[in-house]
């Protein structure tokens, strides 16, 4: 009974129903949905992929990223500006320009000493607005050298015992102090004899108090005259007593007690010598201050006609993951040296400044 | 190498693996005896459910295509029918014909020819003669009437065999049903199918 049975057989083979197949939109249906079948497969494997590339993949919460993220980006701003940072300074330039610095004085500073002296005088009553100017560029280091206190500085403490030996200063290391003391638009009195009272900004970051125990072993209290000696001690004490040095009121104390035997002749001979090699390191030179400035403005133009808008300043570098941007013009704020800078360096920050504060100004205007 | 000289298991497997070729292959050469049996068991009062339960089988076999790979040793084609026969079954519960599973089991008083069976005096199956073609298509037709008549185990069954050239144990696999039971309901179909046919056709020979 399981065999087939050839009759029944044959006679389905032979039903009217025997060459019946389904339309063509089932047809259709079924070989699309194959097809569709197999393009899901595809893409649920793209899908996969796609999956394991983003992060969610790695159950790693958003917060995290987030963190991550900003991480990245601050370090990455931090690397890109202090990479220029550090690139300027070895190669003294900026921004692709050498930075422009005065030439070496060619008078002597017996010449320039008495100059000052005279400039001094006039100027004794007159306060002080701008910064300390040197003309010669090395001394100005050597003066930024001794005046600042940051001992990691190990370069420009060498350049500073070369050129004090040249010079004739005195540099006791022992009084070196690390209280760091900032003088802002002061004046103190550097020789007690009339024309050696100089005008001294010592800047908004520089340490007098080093610049001043360094000076006075060497400019010679002690050949002053007694009436001029006995002013420029009081002076001087007055400004130990500011500056809270022990050590300089020892000094002082030594100095006033070798006051009645000195020589008066001896003492304007010694003023001399003494006051010139201290005021050639502090020059102002007007010729300088117009290079740096006229560098300033020349390269703002510059800057202004390549589409460049900024604001430079120099400081301690600030890490922040947001621009610095100047409050009047809104444009970004570019900090181009450090703490430690050339003295020039403020005269030409401040008239590229200035052009771009005019151009923002102009440009306020036409808008 | 064309897929038309794979088997059916290595043209599914072809398929699994992403190859929509060897799904053509496979659906052109199962196309017309699926839509046939699905078209006949359903009967003549279902005609239009027909394309439904055709399409909704090869869609059940493409979406379940990846419990196939797990069955190593499944015949292709035995899977396809249980696709196709338990939606046809679906079907008929809902339009109120369903069967009861022991309907083809039971005795329904089929009683087999005994003596000279009209069939043995039907003419050959081979014979090319046209009014031999006329007797086998009459043949066919009354065949399918009688169909119409058998319980749907029954008819399954029958066709499975005689059109499918299934196995029994294949059979029983389609049917979901014991060894036993598949042969009992095979005979049951035959006895009835003879007597319907022979009631037919027994009085063309006798004119004769």
């Amino acid at each position: 009974m399981s065999l087939p049975d050839k009759h029944l057989q044959q006679a389905l083979q032979h039903a009217p129903d025997r060459e019946l197949a389904p339309n063509e939109i089932t047809r259709k249906a079924v070989l699309d949905h194959a097809a569709m079948a197999l393009l899901q497969r595809k893409s649920r494997w793209l899908q996969r992929c796609q999956h394991i590339l983003t992060l969610e993949y790695w159950h790693i919460p958003r917060w995290q990223l987030a963190g991550m993220g900003s991480t990245i980006a601050i370090l990455l701003v931090v690397a890109v500006f202090w990479d220029e940072h550090v690139a300027e300074l070895r190669t003294g330039k900026f921004n692709g320009e050498p930075i422009q610095v005065a030439s070496a004085p060619t008078e002597s500073l017996q010449q320039n000493a008495d100059g000052l002296a005279g400039r001094a005088k006039d100027e004794k009553t007159q306060p002080v607005s701008k910064p300390m100017r040197v003309e010669n560029p090395t001394n100005s280091r050597i003066i930024a050298a001794n005046e600042s206190s940051d001992n990691s500085s190990v370069q420009n403490k060498a350049a500073l015992n070369t050129k004090s030996t040249e010079l004739g200063l005195e540099r006791n290391e022992t009084q070196q102090t690390t209280a760091p003391v900032i003088i802002t638009a002061d004046k103190f009195v550097v020789a007690s004899a009339p024309e050696a009272v100089v005008d001294q900004n010592v800047g908004s970051s520089i340490d007098a108090s080093v610049g001043l125990k360094q000076r006075l072993p060497s400019i010679g209290v002690d050949a002053l005259a007694p009436t001029d000696k006995a002013v420029a001690v009081n002076n001087i004490g007055e400004r130990s007593d500011r500056l809270g040095n022990a050590e300089v009121d020892k000094d002082i104390s030594a100095k006033k007690l070798a006051l009645t035997s000195e020589n008066r002749s001896e003492a304007k001979v010694k003023i001399k010598k003494d006051v010139s090699s201290s005021v050639g390191t502090i020059v102002n030179s007007n010729m300088a201050q117009n290079n740096a400035m006229k560098s300033g403005v020349a390269l703002a133009n510059k800057d202004i006609q390549a589409g460049i808008l900024r604001i430079l300043t120099h400081g301690k570098p600030t890490v922040t993951s947001v621009p610095l941007i100047d409050a009047v013009t809104g444009y970004r704020i570019q900090i181009i040296e450090g703490s430690d800078v050339s003295t020039l360096l403020p005269d030409e920050v401040e008239a590229y400044n200035q052009v771009m504060q005019d151009y923002y100004a102009r440009s306020s205007r036409l808008n | 190498m064309s897929d038309i000289f794979f088997k059916d298991e290595e043209l599914m497997r072809k398929f699994c693996n992403g190859d929509e070729r060897a799904f053509q292959t496979l659906y052109q050469r199962h196309e017309k005896p699926l839509y046939r049996y699905v078209r006949r068991v359903l009967g003549t009062a279902l005609v239009a459910q027909v394309d439904e339960v055709f399409q909704d089988a090869w869609m059940r076999l493409v979406d379940a295509r990846g419990s196939w790979q797990e069955r190593q040793n499944a015949s292709f084609k035995t899977w396809l029918y249980t696709l196709a026969h338990h939606r046809a079954v679906d079907i008929l519960r809902k339009s109120g014909r369903e069967i009861s599973i022991d309907e083809g089991w039971k005795d329904d008083g089929a009683t087999e020819y005994t003596g000279t069976a009209p069939w043995q005096l039907w003419p050959a199956s081979s014979a090319e003669q046209p009014e031999q073609k006329v007797f086998w298509h009459s043949a066919g037709k009354q065949l399918l009437h009688c169909l119409d008549g058998l319980p749907v185990a029954q008819r399954a069954a029958f066709l499975l065999q005689h059109d499918d050239g299934l196995s029994l144990e294949e059979i029983a696999q389609v049917l979901n049903a014991e060894f036993e039971m598949v042969k009992s309901r095979l005979r049951y179909a035959l006895t009835k199918l003879r007597a319907c046919m022979g009631a037919y056709l027994h009085p063309l020979f006798q004119t004769e």
